[in-house]
Parts: structure tokens; sequence; C-alpha cells
């Protein structure tokens, strides 16, 4: 299961943020507007926390990719890297509404 | 479930059990859900069967339940195939068959059968809440007894949208392991192409709510849904990017290989060129058409890419043996032009029907 979630970290990581800022908008949208700026703040201060974490994982698995001795040993860190870069741009992306406001 | 042992080099999937009831409960239900139309049975309510469209009021008789219950026992049917498939592919592969060796089309196996696991339950839940709601009158749905219609939306397109790509998915697999054999090379990209899954398989967890744009979520929630529908293209596109990287790296035209396999490899390419079609008009009349048009003419031209393709294979290889055979000669270097004209009738049609489909289902929209 480890090799899994390690295998799998980026994307894992891409779904808890597109999870937590729907949760986040519609909790603002229970508590006051669903676009309130602090409510937004909350939700950016969440992705820049998510992105941060996939940048860690990509960074991570770089690392083990070029320590692994065989390339097809790193399978697992090749597609981590792989899924933590593409994790990252579809977090930024993802983000661009809670700083755009809608 | 016939080509995945071959491929692990396996003997069997591990619950032939298993296989079974999955094959009979789909038989059930397939009868439940397809016989109502030869009775004058079928449900009245629409393919979303949004309530309360589909409620005792405005649905009466048995029709509506026989959807249900159909509905239920195909969902039961697909989750158990999925359990065999997902055991299979990681308990039952060839000793040394590492990850990273295994054939494409079982990743393509595996992340389906995954992601039956995860959406499918969500259909069974709604189809039971609404047959519970029709038979006993239990308040889930409607708002006068303090239900919400939305909770419909919300589980049937938490299954109906990534049902697309788990209808996708197999068919991505069977052209990224066509597409190599024709060029009797390996997959280059195989990596890229495993992402691209995987990135498929999640990121359209994450799309549902964009055939709910005008029910009025805020705009910021539609938003982060609109944003997941345009990842989940770039993700798709990977996926035909990576095989078509691998198509030009790999395919030697020079290479002898039999016309019958050339034939395939057009047929797999004019799939290709449907289902982009498809994603891409998705993407562009996600942007605020009719919600209905959307859906139907997404989900049409994408079924039809795939569906299409296992049909044109059969359609274009029937056509194609019988002329060859009747030329003399089975083996040819290239497609011949009876290939390319075969291929073109297949695929006109295609887009043709789709077009009539459409023009039926929304007449003037």
């Amino acid at each position: 299961m480890g090799r899994w979630l390690w295998m799998l970290g980026g994307l894992i990581v891409w779904t808890i943020h597109f999870m937590g800022v729907y949760a986040i908008a519609s909790l603002a949208d229970v508590v006051s507007r669903a676009d309130d700026l602090t409510w937004r703040m909350i939700g950016l201060a969440f992705s820049g926390a998510c992105l941060l974490f996939a940048l860690g994982l990509t960074v991570a698995a770089i690392r083990r990719v070029r320590r692994a001795p065989d390339p097809s040993v790193g399978f697992g860190s090749q597609l981590a890297v792989l899924g933590g870069a593409l994790a990252s741009v579809a977090i930024v992306w993802q983000a661009l509404p809670t700083v755009v406001g809608y | 479930m016939l080509l995945l042992p071959q491929m692990l080099g396996a003997r069997d999937l591990p619950f032939p059990r298993l296989s079974a009831y999955a094959f009979w409960a789909y038989l059930i239900g397939g009868l439940a859900f397809f016989a109502s139309l030869f009775f004058g049975l079928a449900p009245s309510g629409g393919w979303f069967m949004y309530p309360p469209l589909s409620s005792l009021q405005f649905s009466p008789g048995i029709n509506a339940d026989f959807w249900l219950l159909g509905i239920g026992f195909i969902e039961i049917s697909a989750i158990a195939g999925a359990i065999e498939i997902i055991v299979g592919v990681l308990r039952n592969r060839a000793p040394g068959m590492t990850l990273d060796k295994m054939p494409i089309f079982a990743w393509a196996m595996l992340i389906f059968a995954c992601m039956i696991i995860i959406a499918f339950p969500s259909i069974i839940l709604s189809t039971t809440l609404l047959e519970v709601e029709r038979a006993f009158g239990w308040p889930f749905f409607d708002p006068l007894k303090g239900g919400d219609p939305l909770l419909w939306q919300h589980l049937f397109w938490f299954f109906g949208h990534p049902e697309v790509y788990i209808i996708f998915l197999p068919a991505a697999g069977a052209m990224s392991t066509i597409v190599p054999a024709v060029a009797k090379t390996p997959l280059v990209g195989y990596r890229l192409v495993v992402l691209a899954m995987l990135a498929t398989g999640f990121i359209s967890f994450g799309v549902w709510a964009h055939h709910m744009f005008t029910t009025g979520m805020p705009t910021i929630s539609t938003s982060f849904f609109s944003s997941a529908s345009m990842a989940v293209v770039i993700a798709g596109y990977a996926a035909a990017a990576g095989l078509a990287w691998a198509s030009c790296r790999t395919l030697r035209l020079d290479r002898p290989r039999s016309g019958l396999f050339a034939t395939l490899l057009m047929v797999a390419a004019a799939a290709l060129i449907t289902v982009s079609l498809g994603v891409d008009i998705r993407a562009w009349l996600d942007t605020g058409l009719r919600p209905e048009v959307n859906a139907q003419g997404a989900t049409v031209y994408v079924l039809m890419g795939w569906q299409g393709f296992f049909a044109a294979i059969v359609a274009v290889m029937g056509l194609y043996i019988v002329l060859r055979g009747l030329a003399g000669h089975m083996q040819a270097d290239r497609p011949t032009t009876a290939d390319i004209i075969a291929l073109f009738i297949v695929y006109s049609a295609a887009q043709g029907a789709f077009a009539t489909l459409l023009t039926r289902l929304f007449p003037g929209g």
C-alpha cells in the first residue's frame, strides 16, 4: 500500500485539494457568501499548502529516481515525479477561481 | 475477462464464481432494463431520471421501478467484475511481471476497475433511495417532505461523469496495445500513457457538477468543476498525445505487416479523431450552452468514438477479409484502396449517425 501511496501521491494531493476547496466554498456559502474574500483567502492558503506538498513530493521523487541504479527499478518514483508535476500544475490552475473570485 | 489472463500470463482470473455471479446479475438486470422496452414499460423520466420527473407523481406505474431495479443489478454486476479484475491484475500476474512490464491494456483495466469501485456505489445508493421513496413514500428527493432533488443530481453525476471515462479507458488501453503491435515495436511513452490514464481516472471524479451549472450552485464552486473539466481534457489529450507520439516514433511503414492490421490501425486513428472531437466539443459546450445538449453531445461523441471503434473493427475486418479473400491474397505491405474506402464509409456513417441522433434529440436546439 505504501508503494501505491508513493506512486500516486501527487494525484492524491490533487484529490484532497479539489475536495478541500469545494468544501471550503460550500461552507462559506452556508456561513456567509461562497465568494467572500476571507473564505477565498482561506481557500487560497489551502491551495498553497497543497501546492507545496505536491512540489515537495515531486522533488523527493526526482531525488529517488536519480539514486535508482536501474531505470526499471524506479518506475514507481518516475510515476511519482510525473504525477506530482501534473498535480502541481492542476492545483495552480484550480486555485485561480479563488484568486479572481468566481 | 477473456484477454486479461492471457496478457498477465495467468491461468485464469482469481474468482471464477464471482465472474459467474457478475454475468448472471448482469443478465437479470439487463433483462429488466431492456425488456421493459418491448412491454411498453420503458421509463419516461429522461435518461438522467431526475426527480421529480421520476417520482411517483410524474412517473406513475412500474416503468421507473423496472429501470431502478435493472440499474441496481447491473451496477452490482459491474462491481463484482471490477473486484475480479483488480485482484486478477494485482495478484495473478506471472512471476517477474512488475508494474513497469505490465501490458498497457492491463493498466487501463486496473484503473477502469478502481473507478467502478468508487463511482458505482453512488448510483446504487441513488437508485435505492429513489425506489424506497417511490415504494414507501420516504422523503429523499421531495422538497415538500424535506428532501432535496439536487441530492439525486449529485449522486447520479458522481457516477455518471466518471462513467464516460470508465468506458473510455479500456478502449484507450486497447488502442495503446494495437498501435505498437502493428508497428512491431515496444510502446514508446509507456510511462506517460500510464500517467495520462491515472490522471484521467483521478480528475474525472472532480467534474460531476459541470452537468449542474444551471442548478444555482455558487459560481466559485462551479468554477472549480469547470477548471477540473479543462484539466481532464488535458489529461485525455495527454493519453492521445502519448499514443500519437508512440506511433510516430515507432511506426515503420517500410516493415512488412499484414494489411489486416494496417486497416485496424486506420480504424484506431479514426476512433481517436472522433473522441478528440467529442472531448473538444464538450469543453466548448461546457462554457454555457444548454446542459442537456452538452451532456448528450459529449456522451454520444465519446461513446460513439469507442463503441463505434469496436463495431467498426468488426465491420471493416469483415469487409476486408471478404475483399482480400476474393482477390486471392491475404497479405499486403500497406493499406489498399479498398481499406481506405471501407474506413471512410464506416467513419462517415458514425459521424452521420451522431448528427442524426443530436438532431432527433434536440429538434431546433
